[in-house]
């Protein structure tokens, strides 16, 4: 994918334990540029994270959720820089 | 850009990660790819370049350049995720630093070992490459060539590779670095199963009632499907997980108890699980009966150290895989040595925590897989580690069925695919065969129509031994395709350097980015990588994948394939056959060797044609006919029949991979199960067909400690390993900006107690100093991995910090394994 992205964003699935769902999704809405799309009770959340500027930031908010307190696993499932 | 495409983007990105969570799909966004063909993206699929996982990518090109990926929600693997790693992946093809010209030591216009690196055409580079492999073959004969290959070559091009060197220059010296990674899981499936390969597949996943992490942490090197685990674990209370490792890592945080224990403890603790099964009268026994034999394997065997290494002279059977037939009786009897009070002593793990996990396999009822990669594969005992796993699997019964088996996990795209099914080892041959056996030698003469006595029947060098012959100068000249050795072999400034400045030895390497490797070579061949060329590779659970080219190689750059094919067109038969063989097989004299194996009527009879016109496809339009088609129905004729079946050609470029055996267009998902395979015959229920008798073999085999252990000198451990952010030596994910950030340098990760003694804090530099080596690094104390007293862990992926130079050049003495997770060192404040 070439540098100079004006508008990124990316998919991911968040893992949790069912017991910090709670916890887990108030920190997610705590995070600048993140929504959340869908939920279940078994502590998976389908979000997305949006920037305007570098992929470096968008990186640092990925690094910043995959060491959350209780998030268990992040994946991706779709990239886009325009 | 307008607020309508940005709307439409990210809920094209929420409906991927919705639908990939199993969660419902927002209306608003449904019918991505079809909107997206507005955007004048072309989409198609690729497995990932990075992890033995196989998970499929989504790649969107636009103007020559891959501009979105997309994890592929189509794909059985992955089924729409993606790690950071293979997000990212694609990057990897733009570093700014591809070597795009091939380059040759030279000064005053001559090659000279002691010049500077010169760009050079690539005539002039295959002359001066076929010039020294030349003088060589002269002087030495075949003994005196050799390449090392890798798990990262496309299955054809590993194919072409190995008939190029066996059957070519008739040298065996040909080994992939996976012998690195999985030779000890070969190892034990052939020794236990007599046929390659894990029984079981990814669905088991979704079956297991209980998961255990032998030495793995799959949250780190194998992420997606750690998420099918965790997702499994947290949506069923029943289910769990138990991690087994010397120190506490990211996986760790989804076991109720992980157990850390002492480094090669292992082995007892493997042998108290079958005197648990045994003692408290789980044995199955009807399936033990039905289906298996004990044996008691040779013991004291050695280190694959160098013959004159004191240990290796101590050991009474070194290299010995012999064993006699016992009864489970004398099994239990041997294993009854194995108590609990004393394995815990002997593993440092708690008697509770070792008696649940022993529970968990002995309870009928409950569905355990088994799942490591390095902790038991890098490990001077990792066959015998493998062959107890598989013990404790065949004495509950506790396999080839959905949910149960012992799998192991690969650290390569294509370990499987390239390394194990094509078999370029030194000792293999494609199919599970073998050089050293001459029916198998003459069964690939007959298919690649070559006379008997093509092939030698010694086997060849392997890994550790191209690094010491180097050096010895007993291999003159070395071609290094698609690794990084010199990053990543033991015992660097001791074995392995020396052989690559070696004046005698001319050292070819062919990679896209100028590695540690390349630097230490005398001729660079700048290569084209993963979708700049048409490929396959082979998963860990047999799942073969296929992809079209995608985008163009920059400038001079050239496959592995194209640079096999064009170097053969540089040798005449006479060359490098002995005249007496040649007699054998009149028609080839005066031919190429690109004549006699790749124009040989079979692998150029697929045309142009064939080839898809709406895809790039350089080496097919370069060599003048379907090259990849050729090479792959050429190879699946070894395994068609013989329980390796590989489907037509097409249907890989249609399917999202297939597992083999495939017969009669169906995948197979457990072998040796009546109900799944069909080389199982009817009415047999279970059949381990591998060994004549179809029954498989459980080995009594002891706790041996390890090669060298910490003492007062050097008083900690040293283990090194990957990071979720790069793979292997960085070679890629170092030059993706985001991954390179993420983690930019190596880290000695340690106890805070240890570093507190030793003065140092976290962001520390200290010096880690091994019989063999030092590097220099940073004290990290905190994050992802903690580590228990007198324990260490590096990992590998910084050029910068040359961890293989600490790292014992001991393997495994029957797999030829090095063991690249104990070694002695001592850190010292700087």
């Amino acid at each position: 994918m070439p540098a100079s992205p004006g508008y990124e964003v990316c998919g991911l699935v968040v893992l949790t334990r069912p017991e910090h769902q709670h916890q887990v999704e108030q920190q997610l809405h705590a995070m600048e540029g993140v929504d959340i799309h869908a939920q279940d009770n078994c502590g998976r959340f389908a979000i997305t994270i949006e920037d305007n500027g570098q992929s470096q930031r968008m990186f640092r908010k990925i690094t910043l959720l995959q060491d959350l307190p209780e998030v268990l696993d992040v994946s991706f499932t779709y990239g886009h820089c325009d | 850009m307008n607020g309508n495409r940005r709307q439409f983007l990210k809920m094209s990105a929420a409906a991927a990660a919705t639908s990939a969570a199993g969660l419902a799909v927002p209306a608003s966004a449904t019918n991505l790819i079809a909107s997206t063909k507005r955007n004048r993206i072309r989409w198609d699929k690729a497995p990932c370049r990075f992890c033995g996982t196989g998970c499929s990518i989504l790649i969107g090109v636009q103007d020559g350049r891959i501009v979105a990926t997309k994890a592929d929600p189509e794909a059985p693997v992955n089924r729409g995720l993606n790690c950071i790693k293979g997000y990212f992946v694609s990057k990897g093809i733009y570093g700014a630093d591809r070597l795009t010209t091939p380059l040759l030591r030279m000064s005053n216009g001559m090659y000279d070992k002691e010049g500077e690196f010169t760009p050079v055409s690539w005539e002039r580079a295959f002359q001066e490459m076929a010039k020294q492999f030349k003088k060589v073959l002269k002087e030495k004969g075949p003994t005196g060539v050799g390449m090392f290959g890798s798990g990262q070559w496309t299955v054809w091009e590993g194919y072409a590779a190995s008939k190029f060197m066996k059957a070519g220059l008739r040298s065996n010296n040909i080994d992939p670095n996976a012998r690195h990674c999985m030779a000890s899981a070969v190892g034990g499936f052939m020794r236990t199963f007599g046929i390659d390969e894990p029984m079981g597949c990814y669905d088991d996943f979704e079956n297991a009632d209980l998961f255990v992490l032998w030495g793995s942490n799959m949250a780190e090197n194998h992420p997606v499907l750690w998420t099918r685990i965790a997702a499994r674990v947290l949506a069923y209370e029943h289910v769990n997980v138990e991690v087994l490792s010397t120190y506490r890592h990211r996986s760790c945080d989804l076991a109720k108890h992980p157990m850390i224990f002492k480094p090669q403890t292992d082995l007892a603790i493997g042998n108290y699980i079958c005197n648990h099964i045994i003692t408290t009268g789980r044995v199955n026994m009807d399936f033990v009966n039905k289906h298996t034999h004990f044996r008691r394997g040779v013991t004291d065997i050695g280190y694959g150290l160098r013959p004159e290494d004191p240990r290796q002279q101590k050991a009474k059977n070194p290299d010995s895989g012999d064993s006699e037939a016992i009864s489970l009786e004398d099994f239990a009897r041997f294993v009854s040595d194995y108590t609990l009070d004393k394995t815990a002593e002997l593993s440092g793990v708690s008697p509770e925590l070792l008696e649940q996990l022993a529970e968990g396999y002995a309870d009928p009822d409950i569905k355990v897989m088994s799942l490591w990669t390095m902790g038991v594969n890098q490990h001077t005992r990792g066959v015998w580690m493998n062959n107890i796993i598989n013990n404790i699997h065949l004495l509950t019964g506790k396999i080839s069925e959905p949910g149960c088996g012992p799998f192991s996990l690969t650290g390569q795209p294509s370990a499987c695919g390239t390394a194990r099914e094509v078999g370029t080892f030194s000792h293999r041959l494609p199919a599970d065969m073998v050089v050293a056996n001459p029916e198998h030698r003459k069964k690939a003469e007959k298919i690649w129509k070559l006379p008997d006595g093509t092939i030698p029947e010694k086997p060849g060098y392997h890994a550790v031994l191209h690094d010491r012959m180097l050096k010895d100068g007993k291999i003159n000249a070395y071609w290094v395709m698609c690794n990084n050795n010199l990053q990543t072999a033991p015992n660097l400034d001791q074995e392995t350097w020396p052989g690559y400045r070696n004046p005698h030895n001319f050292i070819v390497v062919s990679d896209p980015y100028p590695t540690v490797t390349a630097q230490g070579a005398d001729l660079i061949l700048p290569t084209a990588m993963w979708v700049e060329k048409e490929g396959a590779y082979g998963n860990a659970e047999r799942r073969t994948q296929f992809w079209y080219q995608q985008v163009k190689a920059p400038e001079n750059a050239r496959s592995d394939l194209w640079q096999l094919l064009e170097f053969s067109k540089y040798f005449q038969v006479e060359e490098v056959w002995p005249p007496e063989l040649l007699a054998k097989a009149p028609q080839y004299k005066g031919k190429r060797v690109y004549d006699v194996l790749y124009e040989n009527g079979q692998i150029n009879r697929f045309p142009l044609s064939e080839v898809n016109p709406d895809r790039e496809n350089d080496e097919a339009h370069h060599f003048g006919f379907y090259v990849q088609k050729g090479l792959f129905e050429e190879y699946a004729t070894f395994g068609r029949g013989k329980a390796h079946d590989l489907a037509p050609f097409e249907m890989y470029h249609k399917a999202r991979g297939l597992r083999w055996p495939v017969v009669d267009g169906e995948e197979t998902r457990w072998r040796f199960n009546e109900e799944y395979d069909p080389y199982v015959p009817d009415g047999e229920d279970i059949r381990f067909y591998g060994k004549p008798d179809g029954k498989a073999w459980i080995f009594a085999l002891p706790y041996e400690p390890p090669a060298e252990e910490p003492d007062e000198q050097y008083p900690m451990w040293l283990s090194t390993g990957r990071v979720l952010e790069h793979w292997h030596s960085g070679s890629m994910t170092q030059r993706i900006p985001e991954l390179y950030k993420a983690f930019p340098d190596a880290l000695l990760f340690m106890n805070p107690d240890d570093a507190s003694e030793l003065g140092v804090r976290r962001g520390s530099q200290v010096k880690v100093i091994s019989r063999r080596g030092e590097i220099r690094t940073r004290v990290e104390t905190r994050g992802r991995n903690r580590m228990p007293r007198g324990y260490t862990f590096i990992p590998f992926f910084d050029a910068s910090q040359l961890v293989n130079k600490l790292i014992l050049d001991a393997t495994d003495p029957l797999s030829k394994q090095t063991d690249f997770k104990k070694c002695a060192v001592r850190v010292e404040k700087v």
